[in-house]
């Protein structure tokens, strides 16, 4: 029998979240007004929103990443909630943030951009020209989507590390973590080639191949996820 | 609701160091068990197998006749109640009450609001502002309100004082009278806490000593009182567990069963028999098993 346990764990859990990205999203957006009508340099033209809140957004999901086996893994196991539906739950809930740590800064550039037609603002805002390189607004919010769920895994891996092994082999989930971030950078940011010891082969080829190799990557790191809390001791 | 409890040849190791060597035991459900261990005998590391926090290293642990560890429907039922660490918890009391009552499927929000009321317990603070003997009584809320079949008390008590733990110590026996369950206390504090066993488990150094109904416990010794002579006559070939002395009178725990000649025997001497305290019984079966 399938246990429905796991979407008690994914309401509670996603809840949680929500009520830190509802804070994180109301400090950016101020900061990304202070910029607007204050700290714009006197260029022409500053970023939108989903261009200024991207590296914010894979951030913030690194955080509450880092934060998962310590806050939501014990709580769950110790309410009586299996290993699997904690994890199942999570994974649901994490899915849940990225999507919703899409949506927000596509919908505030959107709104942005409307506005801009409107009202006269201190500075042009760029809120197009993201959806122009990257094919369209679809591709930027799926390859932001993917990025953000990325950064969550690599939070994840890091706190799960940390947790079951303690602080040595901590650390080595920390390196793990980067080669995440350089493969991660090798799909989307081809031109960087952060990834030193990787022949580097430009991926200039169409958008899809990246979002596939991508959501491959988040696929292994969510079976390695599953794989290391599997039998995890709970703390006490 | 009540399950039980099987250990079957369970063995638990942390690296070289065995915390549990080839335990077999059963807790009966609808029974308050008290666990005994001096420090380090194993007590939280077999408690923790029971809540599913670990695998054992071999053997099997069951609830109801079913493997518990990662199993929903078992672990579901059983509440490990311990004193945790929430120097980094920033929730407030509420939050974590509710959370139990999210997960827990028999959690009784009447009844946690009865026990938040007993214990002065000030749900609006964050729990790690909360003074230790709160924090206790937190968690003594949410093991009590879950009403989960198995709840587990691994020392829910430090830090309260002893009003607070005489009210833990009713609302067990009030609920246990209402919405009978099995409960597993485990405890430092014997001779306080002895009246709420139905069966007493003493483990020591990873073993199981015994698992006995508390009445059949009590009758392998005996208290005897009265005159301090009259008292060492008659128990001067027995095994003698502790002795007090006030004034003339003396009292002395002895270990071993007394048949009914020697009931007589003391009767005529004027000698008072009563039953032998646990906390005695422990530390002389703990001592004679190491």
């Amino acid at each position: 029998m399938i246990s429905a346990r796991y979407k008690k764990v994914a309401a509670a859990v996603f809840s949680d979240m929500f009520k830190w990205s509802l804070w994180f999203f109301s400090i950016l957006f101020t900061i990304h007004l202070v910029r607007v009508f204050w700290l714009n340099g006197s260029t022409n033209q500053i970023e939108g929103f989903f261009i200024f809140a991207q590296y914010s957004v894979n951030i913030f999901m690194l955080v509450v990443g880092i934060m998962a086996a310590y806050v939501f893994m014990s709580r769950h196991i110790q309410q009586g909630i299996s290993r699997r539906d904690s994890y199942i739950g999570t994974a649901l809930a994490a899915t849940g943030l990225a999507l919703f740590a899409t949506l927000v800064p596509l919908i505030v550039n959107g709104l942005q951009h409307l506005l801009a037609e409107t009202i006269s603002l201190p500075v042009e805002l760029d809120t197009a020209s993201a959806f122009e390189t990257t094919g369209g607004w679809v591709a930027a919010a799926i390859a932001l989507f993917l990025n953000a769920l990325t950064f969550f895994l690599a939070g994840w891996l890091i706190s799960i590390g940390y947790y079951r092994f303690g602080w040595i082999a901590g650390f080595a989930f920390i390196a793990l973590s980067f080669v995440v971030f350089g493969l991660n950078d090798y799909l989307w940011k081809p031109a960087s080639n952060v990834v030193g010891w990787m022949t580097y082969h430009p991926l200039e080829v169409d958008f899809w191949l990246t979002a596939l190799g991508s959501s491959t990557m988040i696929l292994v790191l969510f079976s390695l996820m599953r794989l290391l809390t599997k039998r995890v001791p709970i703390k006490m | 609701m009540a399950a039980s409890v099987q250990l079957d040849h369970v063995t638990l190791k942390f690296k070289k160091f065995e915390a549990l060597k080839d335990v077999s035991l059963t807790l009966e459900a609808g029974k308050i068990h008290g666990l005994i261990g001096r420090n380090g005998a194993g007590k939280t590391s077999l408690l923790s197998l029971i809540a599913a926090f670990r695998v054992p290293t071999s053997g099997k642990v069951l609830v109801d006749g079913s493997p518990v560890f990662e199993n929903p429907e078992k672990m579901e039922q059983v509440a490990f109640v311990y004193d945790k660490d929430y120097k980094e918890e920033t929730e407030k009391a509420k939050k974590l009450i509710a959370l139990a009552s999210h997960y827990r499927p028999h959690f009784d929000m009447d009844y946690a609001e009865h026990l938040i009321k007993r214990f002065k317990l000030p749900i609006d603070k964050s729990v790690n502002k909360l003074s230790k003997g709160m924090q206790s009584a937190l968690n003594v809320v949410i093991g009590l309100a879950s009403r989960a079949p198995i709840t587990i008390f691994d020392e829910a008590y430090l830090g309260m004082d002893a009003p607070a733990r005489e009210i833990f110590y009713k609302e067990i026996l009030k609920d246990q009278e209402e919405h009978p369950r099995t409960f597993i206390l485990s405890t430092h504090l014997v001779s306080e806490m002895d009246y709420l066993f139905d069966r007493v488990v003493i483990i020591d150094q990873g073993q199981l000593v015994l698992n006995e109904p508390f009445e059949t416990l009590e009758a392998r010794g005996a208290s005897v009182t009265g005159a301090a002579s009259d008292v060492d006559a008659f128990t001067a070939d027995m095994k003698q567990l502790n002795a007090q002395q006030l004034g003339g009178t003396k009292s002395v725990m002895i270990y071993g069963e007394l048949d009914e000649l020697k009931r007589q025997e003391a009767h005529t001497m004027g000698l008072e028999i009563g039953p032998v305290a646990l906390q005695d019984l422990f530390i002389h079966l703990t001592e004679e098993a190491s």
